[in-house]
């Protein structure tokens, strides 16, 4: 395949999350994606009348409301606008950074501002993925997003029970210790590594070794990115922070992928592209971040071999020797990730919205101490369905 | 309830919400190819298709190999019996979307490598309930019909230890 070159250079030039949380009674929709684009706009220090387009995500069977963009749109400011949606379960909201960059990048629109929600306590999440699963055979095995055991089992497998659950349970709880620093992180529980051994044994168990505690959680929630063509994003920011580049990658199996033999992942297939046409040699050294969309701390632990083109064991030494701390060599979801925050048309937008603000230097209470030049960001959704997306501090590739 | 400032002055206001439950029947055509797989069910057999290119079955058929972009239309009967190759034992009680009503726990899916099919392709079914303690990776299965078969989900029951 080509290099796949943009027209243009595209820069984010303003963030705005909610709070993420279980339930949201104080506000609709409208009003919960509204709190998210202002915040947006005040962070670009810029009206609605500068946005040229919305981009607007979620996954609208999880609510049950059809056409939710007409609605939101009371929020979203989209009216006498072009708007488009995006609807790619988990992966939503990093679709809508890709195809906000593309718009903005073709040269068609200068200014796209994406926006990502869920409220999911309005619906039923499980039982719209249940529901919703390919009708002419998955839909009678299909159990919601609950699918990493077998990820587990295989690391079991290959490390063995101790080393996996041991190593699972510190990324949990690392992650936790990174959403106690993140005041808009749903679930920040306050868990210390001592209580490793006590919660792998305690914690309900949901499918075989993917207890309660190692999955993410459902929240409710919204998150806007603002994206300007270089010449608008120099005019409008003074810290622009530049998309280099985005991959998206799926595959149509999605259950009989555990025989004998197994393809590669879309994780690292998508690693190995993304690098290859960027020239980046060892990801492990370019990047100063990872915020991966990480569904569970099994998952996470075994994505970060793939992503990081990483072999063997190397993933667990790094996790063991503190590497993905906030101040380790490659600080790994600062805000406490997916297993903390949910929303899930808004999940892969917030790693990318979080990202970026390392990048910046304004993230808050869990700003890594290094400075970010490079960031990584991904987003997963069903059939294995990958995105990743690389930001950087200069325009200097 | 919630409490709200307004114009300086701090009220309690009520927060309403509305609850509604949706019952939705559908119909869905299967194509000719997965329309074969159902079909096949009638006889209580598994009809793979296998790609012209490199080989693989396909189970359930899909109408082209994906990775290699071409059709398929060689049908293989594969199975009924095959080999364990992973199982999920599940706790969380899910609705079930073919009866509205939620899935009695433990229940086990099974990732079937089913006797006749290439390495890497396996078949999704769920186990039954009384071997759930008792299977393992490398167990062999085969298949339980329902009595009387339709060309339907239904029809094949779950699978068990071929003991």
């Amino acid at each position: 395949m080509k290099r796949q070159k943009k027209n243009r250079h595209v820069g984010i030039i303003g963030v705005g999350q909610t709070a993420f949380s279980s339930h949201k009674e104080h506000q609709n929709q409208p009003e919960m994606v509204h709190e998210a684009v202002r915040a947006a706009l005040e962070d670009a220090s810029l009206g609605i009348e500068k946005i040229d387009c919305v981009v607007h995500g979620n996954m609208e069977l999880f609510e049950m409301q059809f056409q939710p963009d007409l609605w939101h749109s009371l929020g979203t400011g989209a009216r006498g606008k072009q708007q488009y949606r995006i609807t790619t379960g988990g992966t939503t909201g990093a679709t809508l950074v890709c195809a906000a960059d593309n718009l903005v990048a073709s040269g068609r629109y200068d200014t796209v501002m994406a926006i990502g929600m869920e409220k999911l306590q309005e619906g039923h999440t499980t039982g719209g993925i249940t529901n919703m699963a390919c009708p002419l055979w998955h839909r009678n095995l299909q159990t919601g997003a609950l699918g990493s055991n077998t990820a587990a089992t295989a690391m079991i497998e290959e490390f063995g029970a101790d080393r996996a659950r041991r190593a699972s349970m510190h990324y949990r709880i690392m992650m936790d210790k990174h959403a106690m620093l993140n005041p808009k992180a749903h679930r920040r529980l306050g868990l210390e590594y001592e209580q490793a051994e006590h919660l792998m044994g305690t914690s309900p168990v949901l499918v075989g070794e993917l207890r309660l505690i190692h999955n993410c959680s459902q929240s409710d929630g919204a998150c806007a990115i603002i994206f300007a063509s270089e010449e608008k994003a120099r005019s409008m920011s003074d810290r622009p922070v530049w998309v280099r580049d985005h991959i998206s990658v799926h595959r149509e199996e999605a259950y009989n992928i555990f025989g004998k033999v197994r393809p590669e992942s879309t994780m690292r297939y998508a690693a190995r592209r993304i690098f290859e046409r960027n020239g980046i040699k060892k990801p492990l050294e370019y990047f100063d971040i990872f915020e991966m969309y990480d569904p569970s701390s099994w998952w996470g632990l075994d994505w970060l071999r793939e992503f990081l083109l990483l072999e063997g064991d190397e993933h667990f030494r790094l996790l063991e020797a503190g590497e993905f701390d906030l101040d380790g060599k490659l600080p790994l979801n600062p805000s406490g990730g997916v297993i903390a925050s949910n929303p899930i048309g808004a999940t892969a937008a917030t790693r990318v919205a979080e990202a970026a603000l390392q990048v910046r230097g304004d993230a808050g209470e869990h700003q890594v101490k290094k400075e970010v030049k490079h960031a990584l960001a991904s987003g997963f959704g069903g059939t294995r369905w990958t995105v990743l997306i690389m930001l950087e501090k200069d325009l200097d590739w | 309830m919630t409490v709200v400032q307004r114009k300086g002055v701090t009220e309690t206001e009520e927060l309403i919400s509305l609850r509604c439950v949706n019952t939705i029947y559908q119909r869905f055509a299967t194509g000719p190819v997965m329309g074969r797989w159902f079909s096949g069910f009638r006889e209580r057999r598994f009809l793979a298709n296998r790609c012209p290119r490199c080989g693989r079955t396909q189970i359930p058929p899909r109408e082209i190999c994906a990775q290699c972009r071409v059709r398929v239309e060689e049908f293989v009967e594969v199975g009924p019996k095959g080999e364990i190759c992973e199982i999920d034992v599940y706790y969380y009680a899910s609705p079930d979307p073919l009866t509205g009503k939620v899935r009695e726990t433990p229940y086990a899916t099974i990732y079937i490598l089913l006797d006749g099919a290439t390495a890497q392709e396996t078949f999704a079914h769920r186990l039954r309930r009384e071997d759930i303690d008792e299977a393992r990776k490398g167990d062999r299965v085969r298949p339980v019909w329902a009595e009387e078969t339709q060309g339907r989900f239904k029809d094949l029951l779950y699978f068990e230890l071929d003991r």
